[in-house]
Parts: C-alpha cells; structure tokens; sequence
C-alpha cells in the first residue's frame, strides 16, 4: 500500500479570535455605559385648562441648600424624606418645586437629585407627581392667588 | 570546544504580540473618547443621577467664558447632536434651532449642558425657551460625584 504524505493543515485558529471579539463586544459595551449622557430627567406633561386643583406640597429651595416644604425650613438632607412621608399620607398630593433664581445651577440639582434618586425618590414617572415650575409661572401664580403658598403652605 | 553554529531565527511578524498591541490601542481609545460633538468645556454639576439621553441628543449649552478684565460672560449654544454647537446671543436665540428638532422629531431628548456654578435663572429662562420651542423631554447632564465625596 502506497502511502501519501499530508501537508500541514492550515486554517485559522476561530476560538482566540472569538475571545478577542468578546472581549471587545465587552469593553465598547461597557464605555457605552460609561460615557452615556446621564442626569436628572424631566418630562413635561400638558395640563387640561379648568383641570380640577390638587392638593400640593410646596417646596422652595433656596441658594444655601436648604428649603422650606410648606414654609417650614428644612435641611438639604431632609428634604426628601420630609416630602415623601407627606406624599405617601396622602396618595392625591403633588410636590411643586421652586428653586429661587439667586442658587447655583449645583445646589438646584442637588435639591433635583435628592427628590428623584435613592430612597425617597418622588418619583417623575408615577402620576408626575413632581413639578418644576419655572421663575415666571411661580411669579403668575402668586400674583394671581394673591399670597405665597412656598412661604406659607396652601390656605 | 566549538560551539553548534546559531540557527537563524525564522522571519515572521509575531501576530500574537500585535494583536495585544491592538487591544491596548483600543482599550486607550474607548476610554479617552468623550462624547464631545458640542464641544465645549462645561463644568457639570455633580449628583448621582439615572435619566439617561442617548448619544447625540440634541443639547442646550450654557457655558462661563473669562473675558480681559477678570469678567465673566454666559454663552449659550446649540447643538442638534450631529453638527457643532453654534453660538446664540441671547437665551432666546435658542429657539429657533430647539423648535426645528423638536418639530421633526418630538419625542426627542433635549439636553441641558450647564456649568454648575451658573444661576438657576440662566437654567430657569433655558428650560422655558425649550419648553416653549416644543421639547418635551429633558435632561440636566451631570457628572457622578467623585469617590468619597458625598453630597
């Protein structure tokens, strides 16, 4: 029997070339997270003209940090709690947030922060039972309801 | 004694080492890249936050900038995401271009670039304009706060 001698075989090792392409998959998965534009999120929702007013918590934050909820101070770090053990007694209230125009962009986001992340979050997505109104709406409303409900709570 | 005459060392280009070489290379650019289409340098505000915008969202700039004489000037700038940020002159000047994005597609995510050590009145008058040009849904990009630092 004649016996014919084989050359080597070549072909193209698939598996270390499997791996390096995990690996990249991985690490352009992972930058992806990482440079991902992230922050605080708000969505505006329309409101029906003669809808029917709801009971609201007011919560003015002012350029120290610190804020009053219904015209009682309150810490930076209480804010939060403050507001949510108020929305969870009564399921119908909202919050309304002022941040007074002389804070920094830092401190409105901390205050932004602290009530849409972690434990107490109000959250955005459940019934937009936040609101943030700007300077000019804030103004409108005082002068129309003819008293500062952020200084001193609904009447 | 004679020493056995060297073999010569085959020629080839190792492949292995290359493709180390390649990994790093990549690994140093994903990791360097910013998504910087607008261009500027802004000092976020830091929280830890979760909204996330996708990449090459529209975004509202409100960048500081030294002027001779120690003053400092608000600029505000645009950028559809895709092209660079153009310069506005006033708050307002945002608009026009905020309105033509949000007009052809209105589920788009406008973002608020700001430096953090800008007024909420700057930011204030920022979301009104946006919001009067159609946006509806926003993000204030920020930073994550640095290890051991708590807010």
């Amino acid at each position: 029997m004649k016996l014919r001698a084989r050359g080597p075989r070549i072909s193209i090792a698939a598996v270390p070339m499997a791996d390096v392409a995990l690996t990249l998959f991985a690490i352009v998965v992972c930058a992806g997270m990482f440079s991902a534009v992230r922050g605080v999120g708000v969505r505006f929702e329309t409101t029906e003209s003669g809808e029917r007013p709801v009971p609201v918590v007011w919560v003015r934050v002012l350029a120290d940090g610190t804020a009053r909820v219904d015209g009682e101070r309150v810490s930076p770090s209480a804010v939060a709690e403050t507001v949510r053990r108020r929305l969870d007694a009564e399921p119908s209230l909202r919050c309304v947030v002022h941040i007074v125009p002389e804070a920094t962009y830092q401190t409105a986001i901390d205050a932004l922060a602290r009530l849409t992340e972690g434990p107490n979050a109000v959250a955005l997505a459940v019934g937009a039972r936040l609101s943030i109104p700007t300077q000019r709406e804030v103004e409108a409303f005082v002068a129309a309801a003819g008293y500062d409900p952020f200084e001193s709570g609904t009447r | 004694m004679t020493l056995p005459k060297p073999r010569p060392l085959p020629v080839a280009i190792p492949t292995v080492l290359l493709a180390d070489l390649v990994l790093l290379v990549v690994l140093f650019f994903v990791f360097t890249t910013t998504d910087d289409v607008d261009g500027s340098r802004v000092l976020l505000p830091e929280a830890p936050a979760s909204a996330v915008a996708e990449l090459g969202s529209a975004r509202a700039v409100l960048e500081r900038r030294a002027e001779p004489g120690g003053r400092v000037r608000w600029i505000w700038s645009f950028s559809d995401g895709e092209h660079r940020r153009t310069e506005v002159d006033a708050v307002e000047g945002l608009f026009a271009p905020v309105a033509a994005v949000a007009a052809k597609d209105p589920g788009r995510t406008f973002v608020i670039k700001a430096d953090a050590e800008a007024h909420w009145s700057d930011v204030d008058r920022t979301v009104e304009v946006l919001r009067g040009a159609g946006a509806r849904n926003l993000v204030f990009w920020t930073r994550e706060p640095q290890a051991g630092e708590i807010r």
